[in-house]
């Protein structure tokens, strides 16, 4: 097990740099996941810390030791890819074995790790199967086990789940989760899916077109994005922006939208009458307020049980809502909406900055 | 209309099929047919078969200077050989020209290809001269690197397509699990490769059985190969045709064997990168 350090990273092909001055520390046994969109340099900066990639400036740690020039079979590192990469020439038992076979491990020991990965990951009856024999599900697990066997200092996953079904996709996040619980090492983990990251993650980093946008716990993004992308970035559905501008009414400082409508904003937001913003409130944060709400008129209604989704116009643009109660709306009814002044996020409109 | 259409286009193609496989045929039957009906005019079809003319063939009891059985094995110890030493060399050309970066990497591809179309008769001269001066007409060598230097670029250029084929993924995880670049190709690129393998050495096989020109000119007894006996059935003694079908006969039956069983190898061969 070991601490990560990348100090200043940065990565060009040609002349064009994809990853501009990365820096992210990862504590011995964390948990962290890189998430952003697809092109935005999370795969190529884990390429990096596995030495697929070479480093254009900056440096990398694994521990103590700088890996910048290190080839990856010095790195004691171990890797999940995407397509899971087996050997499609060898059996489950051999697949996982290879690494210690290249080091003259003795076949007793081989045996042993490799039931023991095998016994970890419910492949027991599988070790004599060739990967063409296997589900996704399966190879996946091969391909977690060939990782765990080497017993590396850092685990890298690179969208290992991209590729399942969403319901395996779902039992496959518990079962990393409760993996890392189990072995406590340290692993960095790519997604373009912010779900995986909330719900895998002991720290998240956000990028965005090579750029470190936000780090921090994914509480931490959820209630208090730095900026627009990470709070349009993190949750599911995704957060509503309504653009406009500061004003005080009574004392109290409210948003006022486009076409007018208002809504009451926290006491942190700054006094600053006429300076245009851009506010966001999560699906899940509208409230039914017949007495003090704007209206909102209902365009399409999706009820999955648990909760209602609801899309409708509200103060002049597109917005989506999210209630887990059933609410008795239909496409054409206008429901009165607001929200309360502590979920409003507040940002600069020129640079979508967070204004607290 | 449809129908005729389909009709006129089968009609064709038994024609060719009828065109392509009747000098087989006629060599088959030949063989097997007694020296004084073999050439008669019209054609004798209905005759009691012989093996005579395989037994002459093969124990040497024929008007020509060598033994034909000894011939073949010639041919197969050439072929294998030649196909043998084209791998060695095509194997690791056709990795680096896949999955390496180096400097001038396009220019040597594109030579390497535009060989392909290099006429191997404006060749043979030069080699005969060379192999002369050296010593080294009438040995294996002065067939086996030949045969081997002419069916390189073709075999570079197909199991380049191959690795191509091999998800680069699958060595980059033998590399994090600690292999080293030999030990890839050892352990990961040539297993996968053997389909690629496979169809390049029967490209390469195919050629160098079937070759008569190198071999005619730059051997005389000791490696001289079937093609080259073939052609000593005719001679002043006149042409032995039903001998000179059966040596053909067993000269070409190998190669129909393989081409049938594995033509589907075959066909990956002749069109490889037709299809990205």
């Amino acid at each position: 097990m070991a601490s990560l350090e990348i100090r200043n990273v940065v990565k060009s092909f040609g002349a064009v740099e994809v990853v501009h001055n990365v820096s992210i520390d990862i504590a011995d046994g964390e948990f962290v996941v890189l998430v952003g969109p697809s092109g935005c340099g999370k795969s190529t900066l884990l390429r990096m810390i596995a030495g697929l990639e070479k480093i254009s400036a900056g440096e990398i740690r694994i521990g103590a030791r700088v890996v910048n020039d290190e080839p990856p079979k010095a790195r004691d590192i171990a890797m999940v890819f995407q397509n899971y990469a087996l050997y499609p020439h060898m059996t489950v038992a051999d697949n996982m074995g290879f690494g210690l076979r290249l080091k003259k491990t003795p076949r007793v020991e081989i045996a042993q790790r490799v039931d023991r990965a095998a016994k970890i990951l419910g492949l027991e009856k599988l070790l004599g199967r060739f990967p063409r024999q296997l589900s996704g599900g399966q190879r996946q697990r091969v391909a977690m086990g060939r990782a765990i066997v080497r017993d590396p200092q850092v685990f890298l996953f690179d969208e290992p789940l991209s590729n399942l079904d969403a319901k395996l996709r779902v039992q496959m996040r518990t079962e990393i989760k409760e993996l890392h619980q189990r072995l406590r090492t340290t692993i960095v983990y790519v997604t373009h899916d912010q779900i995986e990251a909330m719900t895998m993650a002991d720290k998240i980093v956000v990028l965005h077109d090579g750029v470190v946008e936000q780090i921090g716990h994914p509480l931490e993004l959820y209630d208090h994005p730095c900026n627009l992308f990470v709070a349009g970035f993190i949750g599911s559905p995704a957060m509503n922006f309504l653009n406009g501008r500061l004003s005080t009414e009574n004392g109290a400082p409210m948003f006022v939208a486009e076409n007018g409508q208002r809504l009451a904003l926290g006491r942190g937001a700054p006094n600053a009458e006429g300076r245009p913003v851009t506010i966001g409130v999560r699906p899940e944060h509208f409230v039914i307020d017949p007495e003090r709400g704007a209206p909102a008129e209902i365009v399409v209604v999706e009820p999955t049980g648990s909760e209602t989704q609801v899309f409708a116009r509200y103060m002049g643009r597109e917005i989506v809502a999210l209630f887990r109660d059933r609410i008795g709306a239909h496409p054409g009814s206008v429901i009165k909406l607001s929200a309360p002044p502590e979920r409003v996020h507040l940002f600069d409109a020129e640079s979508g900055l967070s204004l607290g | 209309m449809k129908s005729l259409a389909t009709v006129l286009a089968r009609l064709a193609l038994w024609s060719a099929l009828a065109t392509t496989l009747f000098p087989i045929l006629w060599m088959l039957l030949t063989s097997f047919k007694q020296p004084d009906i073999s050439q008669a005019l019209p054609p004798v079809w209905d005759f009691a078969p012989t093996w005579q003319n395989y037994r002459d063939v093969l124990t040497g009891n024929t008007y020509t200077s060598q033994v034909f059985g000894v011939l073949i094995v010639h041919t197969v110890i050439v072929t294998f050989a030649s196909t043998l030493v084209g791998l060695v060399a095509a194997v690791p050309a056709a990795y680096a020209l896949a999955r390496l970066r180096f400097s001038g990497k396009r220019f040597a591809a594109n030579w390497i290809l535009t060989t392909i179309m290099f006429p191997p008769i404006v060749s043979v001269i030069p080699v005969f001269i060379f192999a002369s001066r050296l010593g080294l007409t009438d040995t294996w060598p002065v067939l086996v690197i030949p045969y081997a230097a002419f069916s390189l670029p073709m075999m570079i250029w197909m199991l380049r397509s191959s690795i191509k084929q091999i998800p680069f993924e699958i060595e980059e995880a033998a590399m994090i699990d600690g292999a080293s670049q030999a030990d890839i190709l050892r352990h990961i690129v040539l297993p996968l490769l053997t389909p690629g393998i496979v169809s390049a050495s029967l490209l390469a096989g195919m050629m160098a059985w079937n070759e008569f020109l190198f071999a005619l000119t730059l051997t005389r007894s000791a490696v001289k190969t079937a093609p080259v006996g073939i052609s000593e059935f005719t001679n002043m003694y006149g042409t032995q045709w039903g001998t000179l079908s059966a040596a053909a006969t067993v000269t070409v039956a190998p190669i129909l064997v393989i081409t049938i069983l594995l033509r589907r190898r075959v066909v990956e061969g002749l069109t490889f990168g037709a299809v990205k």
